[in-house]
């Protein structure tokens, strides 16, 4: 673990915050719906691409489906957290890529049981257990993120071994 | 002393082809984002595979190019064989698309659904196709770019030196030029 530059945490905070405005549209857009909010149905369709979206799949937190299914919102709360401690903590978390294929292991198996027709988990289970690898992916993508911004900032010197 | 690094296109079409494929079939398109962002990780892995073979550095400043490059692969893959499967099992009827517009959570007012139904029987299917192939390209290549991005960092690899005399041996260096000839006579310290 090392820390992480002024600069990098600073990106690493932007990330942090678009995380965090994506997670708080993906619970608001139903409130926004029940609420009558004319663009509400456009900002769920833009999220279309990323998520099937379908009604039974997503959480409800009282106002409706959320506009993304329980486990893609799982991966979207992890990494925004993921990203949040990366921030905060100031230190860049390097977790081994067979962690995270251990953490996603479960979620994994869940969604080949569903395809399979077999029966899987509910909706929160499924969140919960998404937000575990979506955890990591978020400390790794913090990594990438500091890795980028020094890689910008360093002056290019090509001649050092 | 810097190792010539591979070409990122083996790794782009593997990835970004056979997961854009998968992503293609209806069946199996109900993970879109994880299929992208999965071709990009994919790809991140195998480029550094062969980066760690021929000594070449690899990060998450690579990851993300070739996740952009793998995420088009896969668009078009994608996009390519869910056009195909549309037209083969008529998904994209008059009856699919009214079906569509009425689900639509947009579309409510029964007045604007006859409205898009008019303009989608006079531009037609392929129109549609089309679009929705575009969105298909963008949103791969944006969720592979992160894919990538992320496995750049999970598979970093180190650039190896040449200079270690071990036997190890990789691709000419591209940077400095390279030292076939005899060594150069010692530099005197009191010069």
């Amino acid at each position: 673990m090392t820390s992480l530059s002024s600069r990098g945490r600073l990106f690493v905070a932007a990330a942090t915050l678009a995380a965090g405005l994506l997670c708080l549209a993906v619970v608001m857009i139903p409130v926004a719906e029940v609420g009558g909010l004319p663009a509400a149905p456009w900002f769920r369709l833009a999220l279309r691409p990323a998520c099937h979206q379908i009604s039974d799949r997503c959480l409800d937190l009282g106002s409706g489906p959320l506009a993304v299914c329980a486990r893609c919102a799982g991966l979207y709360a992890g990494g925004f957290l993921g990203l949040l401690v990366t921030a905060v903590g100031g230190r860049r978390l390097h977790p081994s890529w067979k962690i995270v294929a251990l953490a996603a292991a479960p979620s994994i198996i869940d969604f080949v049981l569903g395809q399979l027709g077999l029966p899987s988990l509910t909706n929160w289970p499924r969140f919960s257990l998404a937000t575990v690898p979506g955890l990591l992916l978020g400390f790794l993508l913090g990594d990438a993120i500091s890795t980028l911004t020094r890689k910008a900032t360093e002056p290019s010197d090509g001649s050092m071994a | 002393m810097t190792n010539k690094a591979p070409s990122m296109m083996m790794p782009a079409l593997i990835a970004g082809g056979s997961l854009g494929f998968v992503s293609g079939i209806p069946i199996s398109n109900c993970a879109c984002c994880l299929w992208a962002a999965g071709a990009g990780f994919l790809a991140a892995f195998l480029y550094s595979k062969t980066c760690k073979k021929v000594g070449a550095g690899f990060d998450a400043g690579k990851g993300g190019v070739l996740g952009l490059l793998t995420g088009a692969i896969f668009g078009v893959v994608g996009s390519v064989i869910n056009s195909a499967f549309s037209l083969i099992t008529g998904g994209l009827d008059m009856e699919g698309m009214r079906e569509a517009i009425d689900a639509n959570p947009m579309i409510s007012d029964p007045e604007a659904a006859a409205q898009a139904m008019q303009i989608f029987e006079s531009v037609g299917p392929l129109f549609f196709l089309l679009i929705f192939a575009l969105i298909w390209i963008v949103s791969g290549v944006l969720f592979a770019a992160l894919g990538g991005l992320i496995g750049g960092s999970a598979f970093k690899a180190e650039e190896a030196s040449n200079d270690s005399g071990d036997g190890w041996t990789s691709s000419p260096p591209s940077a400095p030029p390279a030292v076939d000839n005899p060594p150069p006579p010692p530099v005197d310290p009191s010069a």
